[in-house]
């Protein structure tokens, strides 16, 4: 039994000419450590900047500031086979926003993490 | 130039970004008889994901909850606006000469492809106490799927 797998297996692998695996990324990942130091009604705008950096946006949003950072990635994967090729390229990213009432101190955060559920996925089939 | 000018050009040429190295890897992967790619950004929101969202009563931290952050806002003369961006395009291609090679002196291919792209918007409008008025899809698009029939 054991040799009519590695049988199968070998003959399988005389279709695969190649794969590939490939990942790009926008930005730097969030550290959660960091997000969880900034509290509502206590940390400055100033504070958030040193921990986290310049914002990549900031918005006016009914009178009140609002930063946001951003952070993309993908990851693509590929099967080449003689006859058949199957590719993937799946792309997330992960937001955080935080609300400064007009004083300047921090209203709410809101962190949206998608990145950590992007897979290298070959089969382009079903979800 | 605003700041939603800007982040909607920087998605757009990740996306971009995106796009073409998914074209290139289809490209690449024409040498042989068939090929299947899929191009995914974001999760694809679907018409039951948002259906718990009530005019009027749904707030901004109720969607976030279930949807996640979303990808941008802007405010708008009647409120604010958030959108979720997400695409699911899928590209298949059969190449019916690929198998005539081993006995033609030439190499002839007879190619049948097709691609189909799903790019999707989903917007929330909000008012000045964060309570959604309304939502829609921008350009909803279903039944995409493999079949390399052009015609």
């Amino acid at each position: 039994m054991r040799r009519l797998a590695h049988c199968a297996v070998a003959g399988a692998l005389l279709f695969v000419m190649g794969c590939s695996f490939s990942r790009a990324t926008l930005g730097d990942e969030f550290n959660a450590g960091q997000i969880a130091t900034i509290k509502k009604g206590e940390t400055l705008k100033g504070e958030v900047v040193t921990v986290l950096g310049a914002p990549d946006r900031v918005l006016q949003m009914n009178g009140q500031e609002l930063f946001q950072y951003y952070r993309y990635d993908a990851k693509a994967a590929s099967l080449l086979l003689i006859l058949v090729n199957f590719t993937r390229l799946n792309v997330k990213s992960d937001d955080l926003y935080i609300w400064f009432n007009r004083e300047g101190v921090v209203q709410d955060v809101i962190f949206g993490k998608r990145a950590d559920k992007l897979k290298f996925q070959v089969w382009p089939f079903g979800e | 130039m605003s700041e939603s000018l800007i982040l909607g050009r920087l998605f757009r040429s990740f996306s971009r970004a995106a796009v073409h190295a998914a074209m290139v890897m289809i490209v690449a992967s024409g040498t042989v008889g068939c090929s299947f790619a899929r191009l995914t950004i974001n999760d694809e929101i679907g018409a039951g994901d948002v259906a718990f969202i009530v005019p009027g009563h749904t707030t901004l931290r109720d969607i976030i909850e279930r949807l996640g952050a979303p990808d941008e806002i802007q405010e708008a003369s009647e409120g604010t606006v958030i959108f979720y961006h997400f695409l699911d395009a899928k590209y298949s291609r059969v190449n019916f000469g690929y198998l005539l090679r081993p006995w033609t002196p030439i190499q002839p291919d007879l190619v049948l492809s097709t691609t189909g792209f799903g790019t999707d918007v989903f917007e929330v409008t909000f008012d000045d106490e964060w309570i959604a008025r309304q939502h829609a899809f921008t350009h909803h698009i279903s039944g995409r799927s493999y079949v390399p029939w052009p015609f």
